[in-house]
């Protein structure tokens, strides 16, 4: 085991924490994963210092748990498996570049949505976030994360809005991805007027490989990402039905036409959760609202912004009215510009925890058609263990420009009860794999169901495994994850 | 080559399906650009040790087990194009998979097609646009492999600005390693569709492909998801005297408007494609510079002579198409009044005789059906052509440099006599992707492969520009970069990484290794698994 005193020589004795509270914080989550007490935590502030650490451990064969995101955290993925040292990245928090020009920010793996997107709204862009973050998500945690944002046109790919990013792999070597890795130094190449946009690099991929790596490969010390313009105007709709296919119609033509900047489908769980401010609001709302719930909103830019969203509008309109769904500008008193104001900005306490205490997720993608038949497998499988539907709350967003749904379901429960708390861990396995012997695709498997997902895919473990062996081949990044 | 190993492919295929003969197997080595590194006539120096014509997936499987066993380098080919599809050594065994031409699936809600790698973008593109949806169909050309060009090659093109470059444009895949095993990357591993290429976990996209894909030298590659997008025109674009200069569409579609800009300066010209980006007006954009325009006009080089002698004058130096496509007359409007209002903004002008009826209709199809660099342009003059700057990403303040850049240096080597006079204009680009994030700039050199001094020339002048973008710390383009490095016998990689500031072949090399234990797949434009001495 690494010894303290060596993690001090490196980031400072006040940055080496090893009091019980402190790990207590993070040797578990909100997640079901079995906690594990870490040794120590530190905080490094530096490409140096992680690189020494990453030498430190590995010579003495000591686990590395990264972690950018403040509390709480959901998925288990930075709970230690077999013990070892939290590397908490949070100082490392600075925005080191905001281009307008190039449409682009770098920043170090602790800052986070809302400092990000003050400081983008000076110079007038923004970033796509996931839908309302919780107030300590880290930006590049998020990206390597492959969470998916909530403006689908912008959304060109799973790995945005990622593009380049400095790591220490748990080799030791230090790698800046696609163009950062060069022809010259960052500062030669800010010089030269490049701002580390192309994710790629010659014949491989990189960045691809970092995402979804759950810190077992790399840990990255910054990275850039794609930003795009502030709107000058904005009116956002909403779209209710009690058919979730009815929404899914027309979600598909608003973004495969590019109608509308946010879109996403939230079932009446939890837009009243997102949206409720008062416990008698959010059993009001769940009681009122039709099933389902659509917000998009339309937007102009630089260029004649008014006519944008005429035209939009317009169109949007025809839209709707051939699927058969009418356009609302307010839902049961619910305003759409608060439930843009909501969805856009990080929320604290954050929505998933305020009306329930605790939250399980299920992410996964599926294909347009399989979203309806999924919502059904859940429903089932939650009626099977006499879980309540109005504790189910759903969240579809249409993600890669079109080409795929990303389903989230959340099972709100209440921690301090063990015997609900043990019913919705049951649900959570049973439930994960009836989506999966039901074509749900579950991309980014954590914790306690990588199992079950990588017993589907043997080829894919193995060719994993072998990236893993190249890039840690100690295994001392997060071991216990994944695969690995 | 080995008679074992001939009579195991020929138990797999068939033995039609499986050739030594030296006539059949030197068609595998006559490829653009071969004389790079082969013969002037175009036939690359390595001739194949057979050729396999496998129709499944696990027809390829057996060739490529059958090819470890015996010690024997093996390289997929669709469709081919360049001297990337040329056997990199002698004794390489041909995978030809012609055979596999099976578009498998549309999906309409997903937005996707399902292929095979012979299912050439034409057809893909025929097959989306009867259901309201397009491909991004590639600079090389419509007759080209969809599949090679999403898991192995580039995927520049003129609808990049809407639709994205193609090394996003692909979902699941299906792919022989080069030890044989099967992986699928995505949801496909999972038996969930092919909805994503992405995950479990970190994704093998990866080490599928960057900019560039392995170019064979990692396996091969035998389904693919590419994604659709939508397309606001009619089914079908019927059109006259196909093939030249006369072509007309019957019909102009109602919904599309063309704009050709131009300049004072390639400054303004790249903030109006800048601006143009950020308000996503714009469905499709092309560069086609008027030294190359004019090259290859005529039905032989003294007509094409007389009539550039009579267009040059009348063609802007710094111009640009823009096909603006609306999915209502709404929409159609609004792109129309932002153009108009950018191109105020930036002093463009319209090049009206580029957008009446006539060049109007051909310059629609390019910037709908894909347009290729023209054929007859590049190659009726002089016979060859050959790219600079292929594969030269740029950004807002970068693009311009490397268009200077090449003209200035290019210039030089005219003067010389031994490449075609395109008075250094010779760009072709799609120039703004996903857009505006990304920006791109080729430049096509006209050589004459039969005159060994000109293909020299081009070769130092390759060198040369790389060069000089490595001294500017811009972006090497590879593909000009790996042809440069072939013709000398070198590693393009290592010719590349002393620029970097880390040493991404560590990494690429350990790919190698650890994919293709026996080295099997060829790699001549990919990376051996040790340092060449």
């Amino acid at each position: 085991m690494m010894e303290k005193e060596k993690a001090v020589g490196v980031v400072g004795a006040e940055h080496v924490l090893d009091s019980p509270e402190i790990l207590k914080r993070y040797s578990c989550d909100m997640s079901f994963t079995p906690s594990r007490t870490p040794s120590c935590v530190v905080r490094p502030n530096s490409l140096e210092h992680v690189q020494a650490l990453i030498k430190l451990a590995a010579e003495a064969n000591t686990p590395l748990i990264p972690v950018s995101s403040g509390e709480p955290r959901f998925r288990g993925d930075t709970v230690p498996t077999l013990g070892g040292v939290i590397v908490d990245m949070s100082r490392m928090n600075k925005i080191r570049m905001v281009d307008r020009k190039d449409r682009v920010a770098m920043v170090e793996p602790g800052v986070r949505f809302g400092e990000l997107q003050t400081a983008l709204r000076k110079e007038g862009l923004r970033l796509p976030t996931p839908l309302s973050p919780r107030q300590t998500k880290s930006v590049v945690g998020s990206c390597l994360e492959r969470e998916p944002h909530i403006i689908p046109k912008y959304h060109l790919d799973h790995s945005e809005p990622l593009l380049c990013c400095e790591v220490v792999f748990g080799a030791g070597d230090v790698f800046r991805t696609g163009e950062a890795g060069g022809p010259g130094t960052i500062e030669e190449q800010q010089q030269a007027g490049r701002r580390q946009k192309i994710p790629m690099e010659i014949q491989m991929n990189i960045n691809r490989i970092l995402q979804g790596s759950q810190g077992t490969l790399g840990i990255v010390t910054w990275a850039t990402v794609r930003c795009e313009v502030l709107p000058t105007v904005q009116k956002p709709l909403l779209a209710a039905s009690d058919s979730l296919q009815q929404l899914l119609e027309l979600a598909h033509w608003l973004v495969r036409l590019r109608l509308g900047d946010e879109l996403f489908i939230l079932n009446d769980v939890n837009f009243a959760h997102l949206m409720g401010t008062k416990l008698e609001m959010v059993n009001g709302l769940k009681e009122e609202l039709p099933q389902w719930i659509l917000l998009f909103c339309l937007a102009g830019y630089e260029f004649l912004p008014q006519e944008r969203m005429s035209y939009q509008e317009k169109d949007a309109s025809e839209v709707a009215k051939n699927v058969g769904v009418p356009l609302y500008e307010t839902l049961c008193t619910v305003s759409a510009n608060d439930v843009l104001a909501r969805a856009t900005s990080p929320s604290e306490p954050y929505w998933k925890l305020r009306w329930s205490g605790a939250c399980q997720d299920i992410p996964f993608i599926s294909a347009f058609h399989g979203v309806p038949e999924l919502v059904g497998v859940m429903q089932e499988e939650a009626a099977k263990r006499k879980f309540p539907l109005s504790h189910l709350g759903i969240y579809v967003q249409p993600v890669c420009q079109g080409h795929g749904q990303h389903c989230e379901f959340s099972l709100f429960y209440d921690p301090t009860s063990p015997r609900e708390a043990e019913k919705v861990k049951e649900l959570y396995f049973a439930a994960s794999k009836a989506l999966m012997d039901r074509g749900a695709f579950f991309s980014r498997p954590y914790d306690l169901l990588s199992e079950m997902v990588y017993n589907r895919d043997a080829a894919s473990r193995e060719a994993l495994r072998k990236l893993k062996n190249i890039f840690d081949p100690k295994n001392i990044l997060n071991p216990g994850k994944l695969c690995f | 080559m080995n008679d074992e190993a001939y009579k195991m492919f020929e138990s797999v295929l068939g033995p039609d399906n499986v050739s030594r003969d030296p006539g059949l197997l030197d068609a595998y080595t006559y490829q653009w650009l071969g004389e790079m590194i082969g013969e002037p006539n175009r036939f690359g120096p390595f001739r194949p040790a057979c050729v396999t014509l496998p129709s499944t997936t696990e027809e390829v499987q057996a060739i490529v087990r059958v090819c470890n066993r015996h010690g024997l380098k093996f390289k997929a080919h669709s469709t081919g194009w360049g001297l990337y599809a040329n056997p990199g050594e002698e004794g390489v065994v041909m995978l030809d998979l012609r055979r596999m031409n099976r578009l498998i699936e549309i999906n309409e809600k997903d937005m996707y097609a399902v292929v095979e790698p012979y299912v050439i973008w034409a057809q893909l593109q025929a097959e989306a646009m009867c259901r309201g949806l397009n491909c991004v169909t590639i600079g090389a050309g419509s007759c080209t492999s969809a599949l090679a060009n999403c898991t192995s090659l580039m995927g520049t093109a003129n609808n990049n600005v809407s639709m994205g470059y193609n090394e996003r444009n692909v979902l699941g895949v299906e792919w022989v390693l080069p030890d044989g095993e099967i992986v699928r990357l995505g949801s496909p591993g999972s038996g969930a569709g092919w909805i994503s290429g992405d995950g479990p976990g970190p994704s093998l996209r990866g080490i599928m492909r960057g900019t560039f894909g392995a170019l064979g030298g990692l396996g091969v590659f035998t389904k693919c998801a590419v994604r659709l997008y939508q397309w606001g025109g009619p089914a079908e674009l019927p059109s006259e005297n196909i093939v030249s200069m006369d072509e007309r569409l019957l019909e102009y579609p109602e919904n599309a408007r063309l704009f050709v800009p131009y300049f004072e300066s390639r400054v303004m010209m790249e903030e109006a494609l800048a601006r143009i980006g950020e308000s996503e007006v714009a469905y499709s954009t092309g560069l086609l510079e008027r030294g190359l325009l004019t090259l290859g006009l005529g039905v032989d080089n003294l007509n094409s002579a007389e009539m550039r002698e009579s267009l040059l004058p009348t063609i802007p130096k710094n111009f640009f198409t823009c096909l603006l496509v609306g999915n209502s007359a709404r929409e159609l409007e609004y792109q129309t009044r932002v153009m108009n209002q950018i191109l105020e903004q930036t002093a463009g002008r319209r090049f009206e005789m580029m957008e009446q009826e006539g060049f109007r209709d051909i310059i629609t199809l390019f910037l709908v059906k894909g347009g290729s660099v023209p054929a007859k342009a590049v190659f009726s003059p002089t016979g060859s052509f050959n790219p600079l700057l292929c594969g030269f990403f740029g950004t807002r303040r970068t693009l311009v440099k490397g268009m200077d850049d090449a003209e200035e240096i290019k210039r030089k080597y005219i003067e010389s006599g031994l490449l075609a006079d395109d008075m250094a204009e010779g760009g072709w680009s799609p120039l703004i992707m996903d857009h505006g994030h990304m920006e791109y700039f080729e430049h096509e050199t006209l050589f004459d492969p039969h005159v060994p001094e000109s293909t020299l020339a081009l070769i130092m002048l390759t060198i040369e520009t790389n060069q000089s973008l490595a001294d500017k710390k811009l972006m090497i383009p590879f593909a000009s970069q790996v042809k440069v490095a072939r013709a000398q016998g070198l590693s393009v990689h290592d010719s590349i990484a002393a620029h970097m500031n880390c040493d991404y072949r560590t990494w690429q090399r350990q790919f190698k290794q650890a994919f293709d234990p026996n080295d099997a797949a060829d790699s001549c434009n990919y990376i051996t698994p040790k340092p060449k001495a």
